[in-house]
């Protein structure tokens, strides 16, 4: 299970939900002074950017993976903007050559000799941030079993698709976990599809990655959603220890906290490539 | 001495044969006397460009005879330039721009065959995890720089076609040994490689296997890695061995 290899004729598929709620206005955690919904634009860009390059060669993107991201606050749909705006499940090479929008950034890099560089960098975003009404977290589930379920049938052979849910807590829109349950009984050959879920915090104590115990969670939402979150399969756990995280068998797919460096390991983790025809580099 | 030489090679399945980025010196079968240069390289394929490095990679060995650690390493920098050159272009996407930057990755393994004085023998460079076999009298005599088939599948270390020549230093290895007619060598990227000493670790004699293929026999090599790649033996990735009989 969860080792079949990733390639144009076998892509695998990832899922975002977003929350765009209104509490997602808060500062978060450690980033004080950053919306939630910043931090969480911000890194979904920058995750989505690696995940195109991870799949370009010199020809174009190749499709290695299908990716959608969902927002799920005034309404449930996607988040995507520019000349992607209501597209959902689409190959990577799509997202990849339409952003909204390119910016360019200076960022400072050490020269090697004692002094600062200045480089210009490009900065593609698809995503813009958001945060208004109340957190249909059960609607946005069942948005993503919407997609995935024609999905895994036209690939039947393909790495079970990943569901990334990122929200601040509280749904309102009733108990989600029969909406998970669904999407998590989605299957290919290759096993069933993975919900991560990160629980972004507005305390800015330590992050909670991976646990195998509800009992270290702070309050119901972040049990409610560590309940929901798949258990880590063994080359995520792998994956996981390999940033020397201490993981188990138990170990579920969530995470609780303010902390983006931390959030950023979490999605590396929870997207990395298993096996795939592009190798991750620099590997041959 | 003389020294004949001839290769096979196949993309990974789900490739064309134009995405094929292992790479290797001379480009065909040939004999040699006295004196021969012949390299594999795999370029990384997560980089771009990773076929042009790899092909700069067995050139500057096989074609400009940069056999000697030393200088490669001094030639490494023009090659790096080479690469960059051929492919900065301002109009390209911003990934193509972004994958530039991050460079393309090679493993090369490289080999000299001299004969003087004291008899025949080899130079051998590598970075990597390319594979170089010594065969004699039927029985493995020497496997470089992998000894054995556990050490596959770790990430190797590669030559990066942006990073300075002097932070590379460290990574390109240097072997020799002497060589006795009726020797064969087996230069092979890694997926073969890897194959090749789990068998020989298990007693068997895959030097026989790959041996029996003739020369142009492209078809009966292809049809056995895709059996070999079906049966879950070896992994699906591109694959290269080159045979270097001394005679």
């Amino acid at each position: 299970m969860y080792q079949a290899q990733i390639s144009r004729a076998n892509p695998s598929a990832f899922v975002f939900l977003v929350d765009q709620s209104a509490s997602m206005r808060e500062p978060w955690g450690a980033e004080s002074g950053k919306a939630k919904a910043d931090a969480v634009a911000t890194i979904l860009n920058r995750l989505l950017q690696n995940l195109v390059l991870r799949c370009a060669k010199e020809e174009g993107i190749r499709d290695y993976y299908h990716v959608a991201v969902i927002g799920y606050g005034a309404s449930v749909g996607s988040a995507l903007g520019g000349s992607l705006v209501g597209e959902d499940l689409i190959p990577i090479s799509r997202l990849g050559n339409n952003p909204i929008r390119v910016d360019d950034v200076t960022k400072k890099v050490d020269d090697g000799a004692g002094g600062i560089l200045e480089q210009q960098i490009k900065l593609p975003i698809w995503v813009d941030p958001k945060a208004e009404n109340g957190t249909p977290m059960t609607a946005a589930f069942g948005y993503a079993r919407s997609l995935l379920e024609p999905w895994v049938q036209s690939h039947p052979d393909s790495l079970p698709p990943i569901v990334v849910n990122i929200s601040d807590g509280a749904p309102t829109d009733g108990d989600p976990t029969a909406a998970a349950d669904a999407v998590k009984q989605l299957t290919t050959s290759d096993g069933s599809v993975l919900l991560l879920n990160i629980n972004t915090s507005s305390a800015a104590g330590a992050p909670v990655e991976f646990p195998s115990n509800p009992e270290v969670l702070p309050d119901d939402y972040a049990r409610l959603l560590f309940a929901i979150s798949s258990p880590l399969p063994p080359y995520m756990r792998t994956a996981a220890a390999e940033e020397e995280l201490r993981v188990d068998e138990a170990s579920r797919g969530f995470t609780f906290q303010g902390d983006a460096v931390a959030t950023i390991r979490f999605l590396d983790i929870g997207t990395r490539p298993v096996n795939m025809a592009a190798v991750d580099a620099p590997a041959t | 001495m003389h020294a004949s030489f001839r290769v096979f090679w196949d993309a990974k399945i789900g490739s064309s044969p134009e995405e094929y980025e292992d790479a290797f010196w001379p480009e065909a079968a040939a004999t040699f006397a006295r004196d021969g240069r012949f390299a594999v390289a795999d370029g990384a394929t997560e980089s771009s460009y990773s076929r042009h490095w790899a092909q700069l990679l067995v050139g500057a060995v096989g074609g400009q005879g940069y056999t000697r650690r030393e200088t490669l390493i001094r030639h490494l920098d023009e090659l790096r330039t080479e690469w960059s050159t051929a492919h900065v272009n301002p109009s390209q996407p911003w990934y193509v721009a972004q994958k530039l930057e991050l460079g393309a990755f090679a493993a090369l393994l490289g080999v000299r065959l001299i004969e003087d004085a004291r008899g025949p023998r080899y130079h051998a460079i590598a970075a990597g995890d390319c594979c170089l076999v010594v065969v004699r009298d039927g029985a493995q005599l020497r496997a470089w720089p992998v000894e054995q088939s556990t050490d596959f599948g770790s990430n190797p270390i590669l030559l990066s076609s942006v990073d300075p020549a002097a932070e590379q230093r460290a990574f390109l290895l240097h072997d020799a040994m002497p060589l006795a007619t009726g020797d064969t060598l087996f230069l092979m990227s890694d997926a073969l490689a890897a194959w090749f000493l789990r068998e020989a670790e298990a007693g068997r004699v895959p030097w026989a296997t790959v041996g029996a293929f003739e020369s142009g026999d492209d078809e009966g090599f292809r049809a056995w890695v895709r059996e070999l790649r079906e049966a879950g033996a070896m992994r699906n990735d591109d694959v290269t061995v080159a045979l270097v009989a001394i005679e």
